[in-house]
């Protein structure tokens, strides 16, 4: 017979092996759509703060229109830092001066060579003259209505690094109606 | 003098695809475990101001309410348009009353998220803090981006 398989001869090489062309095709498919579904993670965190005083709201809405945000009541800041912008056209909403108060007094943040307030100062100062005072959790931040956040955020940065556990808000001094 | 060059039988000239599947189904599973499908309500269009004392997110914290705000003073929240203050207004109203329905004990515990942008002004931010106030919230967090180095 000739279609008898010779016994002595190797077979030819049958390749029993997944296919995994197909299967990679795939896998670069949904790669491709993972990678476009992708959104790296934002260093983001987040610091607890106060809201404003009831006694700080003002206006024709200062009452509280629910009466479940009462607050108990608790020991006032001793410490303000005021922060000023300027509007020059050019620096607009950028920190120009901060001061504290502090029982009526106030107290001027110097200036670095470049003509901003100098941070380092305020941080060294609201450290000092937080040891100094019976509520050492609390103060207040008031900011010109038109600094913007990112400074406000800096000087509340540098509360908390001096020791300050509760940061709050006071109303800008040019602060428009309560009625936004 | 060489002969006729004749294929060896059963010799495969084909690319070895397995390793490249091993680094491809890994970069698939990085990829899986990263993304995340649930709606986020943190509007990826708000610049945050940077922060020292910003602490991690505590996310066991799931009762939440995320309001951003952005440069132009406008409020974002999720699944809504863009709103004025006085429609954020009455719309944190809205939620506080919802809220406060669901609450077990009528309490309402929800925080506020406050993710304004760095160029956003402080008149309207405050503005914003007020409204939450008014409506009852007593909870609230700021979000900025993490940075680390010395104490200012």
């Amino acid at each position: 017979m000739s279609l008898r398989r010779r016994p002595s001869e190797p077979p030819t090489e049958v390749n029993l092996g997944a296919v995994i062309t197909p299967m990679l095709d795939t896998c670069f498919q949904l790669l491709f759509f993972f990678i476009i579904m992708y959104r790296p993670h934002v260093l983001e965190g987040q610091m607890i703060m106060s809201l404003p005083d009831k006694s700080e709201l003002q206006g024709p809405e200062a009452v509280v229109s629910n009466p479940a945000a009462d607050i108990e009541p608790k020991m006032e800041a001793e410490l303000t830092v005021v922060v000023k912008t300027q509007h020059d056209g050019i620096n607009d909403g950028v920190i120009s001066q901060i001061a504290i108060l502090e029982r009526g007094l106030e107290t001027q943040i110097p200036h670095t060579r470049t003509g901003e307030p100098d941070l380092k100062a305020l941080y060294h100062h609201l450290k000092k003259t937080r040891e100094g005072l019976s509520n050492q959790d609390d103060i207040k931040v008031q900011g010109d209505g038109r600094l913007k956040w990112e400074g406000m955020m800096r000087v509340v940065d540098i509360c908390l690094q001096a020791g300050f556990k509760n940061p709050g808000f006071q109303a800008p001094p040019d602060a428009a109606p309560a009625n936004p | 003098m060489h002969g006729p060059r004749t294929l060896t039988p059963g010799v495969s000239a084909a690319p070895n695809l397995t390793p490249l599947l091993d680094v491809v189904l890994q970069l698939l599973m990085f990829f899986i475990i990263c993304t995340n499908f649930k709606m986020e309500e943190a509007s990826t269009d708000i610049m945050l101001p940077a922060a020292q004392s910003a602490r991690p997110v505590d996310k066991s914290d799931v009762d939440v309410l995320f309001v951003n705000l952005t440069g132009e003073g406008k409020v974002l929240v999720l699944g809504r348009e863009p709103m004025s203050l006085l429609e954020a207004k009455y719309w944190l109203r809205q939620q506080y009353e919802d809220a406060e329905r669901n609450a077990r004990d009528g309490k309402v515990n929800t925080a506020i998220i406050l993710r304004a942008a760095r160029d956003a002004d402080y008149e309207k931010v405050y503005q914003l803090l007020r409204i939450c106030k008014e409506q009852g919230f007593k909870r609230f967090n700021v979000r900025a981006l993490t940075i680390s180095g010395e104490p200012t």
